[in-house]
């Protein structure tokens, strides 16, 4: 099997799992308890409105139709109307959706920025000082509670000092980014937008660094293992007698050999992120799609707890598959398997 | 906009303007707004408003007739928000615009509260709203009835317009400096901006450091805390948040009135008002609060007596082992939680039996729905529409109304239910108060649930805000004209 089948035969196998995701969720959406119509309408409609409503939005036909009914919409681009902003849920999503990918990637960007390298040091000095102060803090990091390192942060850094903004994505900036991508970082460095650039990076600095906490902590533990059992292989005492600087190896050899470990857990934590960051958009009132997702939940609007649910599922089945493509690139065996 | 959540309710308030709306007092009463003065017709059916001439839409078209008629036809097409205020009773072919400042509604029956409905019935510009419809709406011609353009824009009349809705984020709203009605002298704000915020101790922080008003749904302890701060007042005002616990009076052994006297003389009011509350919320005597007109003391009470308790117990059929209990409350409230428990403590040294349970609201909403599946009994804030007795008292006790969580304690009664019926067809508040406080005398003596308390409404101020009132109408607090900085 070449690298090109690999990938084919790994792309196919996530519609099935797809599939199965989005009956999952729309049977658990439709059994769970609640009136959906009711509760749109307000406690004190008439039956008569709340029949009508349920009408329109098919509940009185079989689950099955209404799941072939949700699925050709879906192919088409329609997720159906939400109860909360009487918008297609398609359109929520592309509102709400980039701002926590938005926070997610540079949450994890942070955590890679910082736990790789605190891994490498880690499994450099194994068992000495500076091994154990990184595994404590590893350890600190994910024990903290998200909500409480965030109010913690916002404590310190936003009321106290008053170095960055509590809540928000982007201050009163004039002219405001257009949206293009609608990751405010990039549409305002699009526009060469310095301003708002600014303002958007420092309402992000707070929440994406609470978030980056846990998957820091996590980076940091399995490149350091990982390291450390590369580090222990022979051609890596033949290379330190050959001079070669310790850095050199590090970086360059070893690390480049163990990285598709932490490749690994950078991608579970990756979706995982997608799907926990309702805690931290709630703690800074950040306008993403977790927040949105909790509100449908709560006021069972049905349409939009399926349609965040499938994304944020879609996501964690997509993110799969790229690290496994990543997988395959650094660790060959993984697709020659087989042959 | 449905006008169903605080953010709508604040953007209703500012942004449009109603017929008649209510003054500052508690219980508030009616003041002409868009309407200079209204007339009603001898069979009280037929109510004739005329419209104040000056008024303007924000794009500068005048408040017609025709836009109300408008307003009123959409309404209730879309069969959203208030619009229940007025399902069958009033029809939109029977409001007429008779000239262009003229306009007639005729109810289908009489009806006394239908004034104080009006205030929640807010004008839209009819040549904006539908010249900004989609067209494949949902309903026929009129499309979506701009429900998707004014999610972003709006159409009203009010003191403010708005500047900038960023979902779950922001909205900022602008002073409309050609209102046709008056802000108080001083500095008025210009601009206002409410931020979305969810977790208390975000908002704690925000009002420490500048912010000038908090919303009403703090946790108590953050009330506390910020109360100590420098330059924030917290406001607590008890008016229209009644806290009853219903017990199902068409369930053995709790329809036996006996039973529902023990149970209510066993339940300690005071610790619940005292402890569970912080003491700043007021004793419910008898189902209507005493913030409401027609509301009166001269009823059976229920002090915590233990002695009568088990004297109205041997007057029942039943023994305290008999009465083994359900008490239900909404999952994460945990005010209802600490009652329920108050009320399983209390009814334990009667020897009687209360589980505690939780379910999520939309669970309960549906529970109440059938006789058989309503809890025995069930905690519940009775929610405030207009500003009537009829409000509380036609959904929780008037037998036409079982089904629905606001009458969980499935009274019948046919007496109030002829009181009930009287006081929405009387016109005029004088001849209603006595068919009301007779109605409110019969049911404390049938004691179809514990009238716990009437809940303080909180909101932390800035001491620099002048001009806060708080009559107990959602939205109402928050209408910023007549707000000014001191």
């Amino acid at each position: 099997m070449g690298y090109r089948d690999f990938l084919i035969k790994r792309g196919l196998s996530t519609i099935p799992m797809f599939i199965g995701l989005s009956m999952l969720i729309f049977t658990l959406a439709r059994v769970i308890p609640g009136r959906p119509a009711r509760l749109a309408l307000g406690p004190r409609a008439t039956d008569e409105a709340v029949r009508q409503l349920r009408h329109q939005m098919g509940l009185d036909q079989p689950i099955w139709l209404q799941y072939i009914n949700y699925m050709t919409g879906l192919l088409h681009g329609d997720l159906g109307q939400s109860l909360i902003s009487n918008r297609n849920v398609a359109t929520d999503l592309i509102q709400y959706l980039p701002a926590t990918l938005e926070l997610t990637t540079v949450a994890m960007l942070i955590a890679i920025a910082v736990g790789v390298p605190l891994g490498v040091i880690s499994g450099q000095h194994k068992d000495a000082a500076p091994d154990n102060l990184s595994r404590l803090f590893s350890f600190f990091n994910v024990s903290l509670p998200p909500f409480w390192a965030g109010i913690l942060l916002q404590l310190i850094v936003a009321f106290g000092l008053g170095w960055l903004p509590a809540t928000g994505r982007i201050g009163d900036v004039s002219p405001m980014p257009i949206t293009v991508t609608g990751l405010l970082l990039v549409d305002s460095a699009l526009a060469w937008n310095v301003d708002a650039f600014i303002s958007a990076a420092q309402h992000l600095a707070l929440p994406a660094l609470t978030l980056s906490l846990a998957p820091m902590a996590d980076i940091a533990r399995m490149t350091r293992s990982s390291f450390i059992e590369e580090y222990d292989k022979d051609y890596v005492e033949g290379l330190q007698t050959h001079g070669i600087p310790d850095k050199l190896i590090a970086y360059k050899y070893v690390l480049r050999k163990s990285f598709a470990s932490t490749l690994t857990i950078i991608g579970l934590d990756y979706g995982f992120l997608l799907g926990s960051a309702f805690v931290v958009e709630i703690v800074f009132s950040w306008p993403g799609m977790a927040s949105y997702g909790v509100e449908a939940i709560l006021q069972k609007d049905m349409n939009a707890m399926v349609g965040v649910t499938l994304v944020v599922g879609g996501s964690f089945l997509l993110v799969n598959f790229l690290v496994d493509v990543l997988y395959g690139f650094f660790d060959p065996r993984v697709w020659h398997e087989g042959e | 906009m449905k006008g169903s959540d605080n953010i709508e309710a604040i953007l209703l308030h500012n942004l449009y303007d109603p017929l008649l709306y209510y003054t500052d007092e508690t219980p508030p009463t009616l003041q002409n707004w868009l309407a200079t003065d209204y007339t009603v017709s001898e069979d009280k059916k037929t109510y004739t408003f005329s419209l104040r001439e000056d008024a303007a839409f924000h794009n500068g078209d005048p408040v017609t007739a025709s836009d109300v008629k408008y307003s009123f036809q959409r309404m209730m097409d879309m069969q959203q928000g208030f619009s229940w205020m007025w399902s069958g009773l009033l029809d939109p072919e029977n409001v007429e615009a008779t000239n262009e400042h003229t306009v007639k509604m005729t109810t289908n029956e009489v009806f006394a509260p239908f004034p104080y409905t009006l205030p929640f019935f807010f004008i839209v510009n009819e040549n904006e709203v539908s010249g900004n419809a989609k067209s494949d709406g949902q309903f026929g011609e009129h499309g979506d009835y701009g429900t998707e353009w004014l999610e972003d824009n709006d159409a009203g009349s009010g003191p403010y317009t708005l500047t900038k809705r960023d979902r779950k984020q922001q909205i900022v709203i602008g002073r409309n400096t050609d209102w046709w009605g008056s802000f108080p002298d001083g500095n008025v704000y210009e601009s206002v901006t409410t931020e979305m915020v969810q977790e208390s101790a975000t908002v704690a922080g925000m009002m420490k450091e500048g912010a000038e008003m908090s919303d009403q749904w703090l946790p108590l302890k953050t009330y506390e805390e910020l109360d100590g701060v420098d330059g924030v007042s917290v406001s607590a005002k008890a008016t229209f948040n009644p806290f009853y616990i219903y017990m199902h009076t068409q369930r053995e052994p709790l329809n036996d009135v006996h039973v529902r006297k023990a149970i209510s003389f066993a339940f300690d009011s005071e610790t619940a008002l005292n402890d569970v509350m912080s003491g700043d919320s007021n004793h419910l005597n008898g189902p209507l609060p005493s913030a409401m007109w027609s509301h009166t003391n001269d009823l059976p009470t229920y002090e915590r007596d233990l002695e009568k308790a088990k004297a109205e117990l041997e007057k029942s059929d039943y023994s305290a082992s008999d009465i083994d209990l359900t008490y239900t409350y909404v999952s994460g409230l945990s005010t209802e939680q600490n009652m329920g428990l108050l009320l399983q403590s209390n009814l334990q040294e009667l020897g009687a039996t209360v589980s505690v349970e939780k379910a999520p609201w939309t669970k309960i909403t549906q529970m109440c729905t059938s006789k058989d599946t309503t809890p025995d009994m069930m905690a519940v804030y009775l929610s405030f529409s207009y500003a009537d007795p009829d409000t509380f008292l036609y959904p929780a006790w008037h037998s036409s109304s079982h089904g629905s969580w606001t009458s969980a304690a499935w009274y019948e009664n046919d007496e109030v239910d002829s009181l009930l019926t009287e006081g929405r067809q009387t016109i005029g508040k004088e001849n209603r108060i006595p068919i009301y406080q007779q109605a409110q005398k019969r049911i404390a003596e049938d004691a179809p649930a514990l009238f716990v308390m009437n809940q303080a409404t909180r909101n932390a101020i800035a001491d620099s805000v002048k001009g806060f009132q708080d009559n107990g109408i959602i939205g109402y607090r928050q209408s910023f004209q007549r707000f000014y900085q001191g």
